[in-house]
């Protein structure tokens, strides 16, 4: 699930009003599963319209945009395309560890234990081809454009943010720092309270950001190394990382040696693992690049059609946040941009 | 070598306030001739330009062109520390760090470490503006105040004889009109009759920031387009120039 570069990064606190009329590229796969993952029922059920179809990352999609358009906040979604050939493993393990939790998950809701049902639930979350086509379909409606990458939407996400076209990406993982972005935005799209993974507890989710020169320079590493520190922990690309090396062990490895191939006593584990590959994905990914971003406006009746008409959404609901949406579109400012030399 | 060293605190202390109201990182380039600040808020609808030639220090040295940044909220900090009659001297260091003096009768002694910015020098604004109106700075903020009671945002409305302030919401509406002639305006040029919209909470917050530096404001704009406040730091040329873009609505 993306690379964790634990406690050893600086991080920002911040109010999701911090990010007031921010550009934000968003990791649309990263958040519709975290969206799948949350928004559930009592016993983990997912959210269902009339005709039985999963609404969850529609939910999700909704009201948390809402809130951020509240704020001004320009989004662009992008979604990831064709995976590298050094993801298999990792795509291969979560499917397997879905399956294996949708089974339990079936065993639990039989046996009536539904603390482990919703535990599984959320482990066996899939997303099908016509969830990802609604979802396009709302954020055109919502008037947030949808980009799809030529590989990772992280990559292609963090380039937008390098090259200045937004001014953070939002995604959970840390991955994005690893391909460029000079700040990474977490737990923006799901702010709030929320339910710990497979734990019946809440906790509150704060809204975070991390800088990359600030990591870079707090952390002494140049940005290839910290890719370095990214395979010693694991990335999707190796997923398994480098047995008992936490971030901490990592850095100091690094901050001794330089780069991976200088740790001799790493030696054997990296003879198995391809790494000049997995650095090249990290620092010269597939994207596309001088992307020009168009975004749209607000259209409320498509919104209500697709909502209410087709996927059983409460009309009460989603006026009321329709309406929050129209107070701020009614008394806009323009920015500079058109008078600047 | 670079150093930039003022006779009193204002200046310094109006200029971290200014920029912290726009951005948490500031980048600063000097060169033999000048001190330059330029920056947008994120979203891009401010932007401070701050030049500030060499004559108008006290004392300023640069033998080689030196860009510099740092957090902002350190650095105002640190100017907070300064009282008024205190000189302020800024300096670099050998190693990546900024060294910060204030001396009046004894000398202390700040360092703070620069950081990294991604941030790039902004352009410009290319603004050809219709009016432009000298007030009180005191006048200005009361002004404003007077329309915030009612309203997030004040169209400004420039006639030849007098200026107009309004502003109107579900709460009501509150207009205030200074003339030509009165005591609170000093100059009003208007080349045509124009009037624009703009946000109330960046206008006051910017004078706020200048505080006691400045006087009066300077206050330039033409129908839909920005509106270009200056607050004069000292007669020797170093001003705060902040641009805003106008509200959409009408």
């Amino acid at each position: 699930m993306g690379v964790d570069l634990g406690d050893v990064i600086p991080r920002k606190k911040i109010k999701l009003a911090d990010l007031r009329r921010w550009r934000v590229a968003v990791d649309a796969y990263n958040t519709l599963y975290q969206f799948l993952a949350i928004i559930r029922g009592a016993s983990g059920e997912h959210l269902r319209d009339a005709k039985g179809r999963v609404t969850s990352h529609l939910s999700g999609l909704f009201y948390r945009n809402v809130n951020l358009l509240e704020l001004e906040i320009k989004l662009v979604y992008v979604f990831d395309g064709t995976p590298p050939e050094l993801k298999a493993r990792e795509i291969e393990n979560r499917r397997n560890q879905r399956q294996e939790a949708s089974r339990q998950y079936q065993r639990a809701l039989a046996a009536g234990d539904l603390a482990s049902a919703r535990k599984y639930a959320e482990a066996s979350t899939t997303l099908r081809d016509e969830m990802v086509a609604d979802s396009k379909r709302l954020l055109d409606a919502m008037g947030i454009p949808s980009i799809d990458a030529p590989s990772e939407g992280e990559a292609q996400a963090a380039v937008m943010a390098a090259e200045g076209s937004v001014d953070a990406v939002a995604s959970q993982d840390h991955d994005s720092l690893l391909f460029g972005a000079p700040i990474l935005a977490r737990n923006i799209t799901i702010s709030g309270k929320r339910r710990l993974p497979s734990k019946n507890v809440f906790v509150e989710v704060e809204p975070e950001t991390i800088s990359l020169p600030e990591t870079l320079k707090t952390l002494e590493l140049t940005r290839e190394q910290l890719v370095d520190l990214g395979i010693l922990l694991g990335t999707d690309f190796n997923p398994e990382g480098f047995r008992g090396i936490g971030p901490v062990k990592g850095l100091k490895l690094l901050k001794e040696h330089g780069s991976l191939e200088r740790i001799n006593e790493l030696k054997q584990g990296l003879s198995q693992v391809d790494f000049p590959a997995i650095r090249e994905i990290f620092l010269n990914p597939p994207v596309t690049r001088g992307l020009g971003i168009s975004w749209g406006s607000f259209k409320a009746d498509s919104v209500r059609s697709l909502l209410v008409d087709e996927h059983s959404f409460s009309r009460e609901r989603v006026d009321a946040a329709i309406e929050r949406i129209e107070q701020v579109d009614s008394s806009k400012s323009e920015t500079l941009e058109k008078w600047l030399g | 070598m670079f150093l930039a060293k003022t006779a009193t605190n204002s200046e310094w202390r109006a200029v971290a306030s200014a920029i912290k109201t726009l951005v948490e990182e500031a980048t600063f380039e000097a060169t033999s001739e000048n001190l330059i600040f330029r920056a947008m808020d994120p979203s891009h609808i401010a932007l401070i330009d701050l030049p500030w030639p060499n004559i108008a220090f006290e004392r300023y040295e640069c033998d080689k062109p030196f860009k510099f940044s740092i957090r902002v909220e350190d650095f105002v900090k640190l100017i907070g520390r300064s009282d008024t009659k205190d000189s302020v001297e800024i300096s670099s260091t050998e190693e990546d760090a900024l060294l910060l003096r204030l001396m009046n009768g004894y000398k202390r002694e700040f360092k703070i470490h620069l950081i990294e910015s991604t941030m790039s020098t902004a352009p410009l604004p290319k603004l050809d503006l219709d009016a432009k109106v000298l007030m009180s700075k005191a006048v200005f903020e009361k002004v404003l105040s007077d329309i915030s009671v009612v309203a997030d945002q004040v169209s400004i409305h420039a006639l030849q004889e007098n200026i107009s302030f309004s502003g109107k919401s579900d709460i009501g509406a509150a207009t205030v009109q200074l003339d030509k002639n009165g005591a609170d305006i000093l100059e009003l040029e208007v080349k045509e009759e124009c009037k624009s919209t703009y946000n109330i909470d960046y206008l006051l917050g910017i004078a706020k920031a200048i505080g006691s530096a400045s006087d009066t404001v300077s206050c330039e704009y033409a129908s839909k387009k920005p509106v270009l406040l200056q607050f004069k730091l000292n007669e020797q040329g170093a001003v705060v120039r902040y641009f805003l873009a106008p509200r959409i609505s009408e």
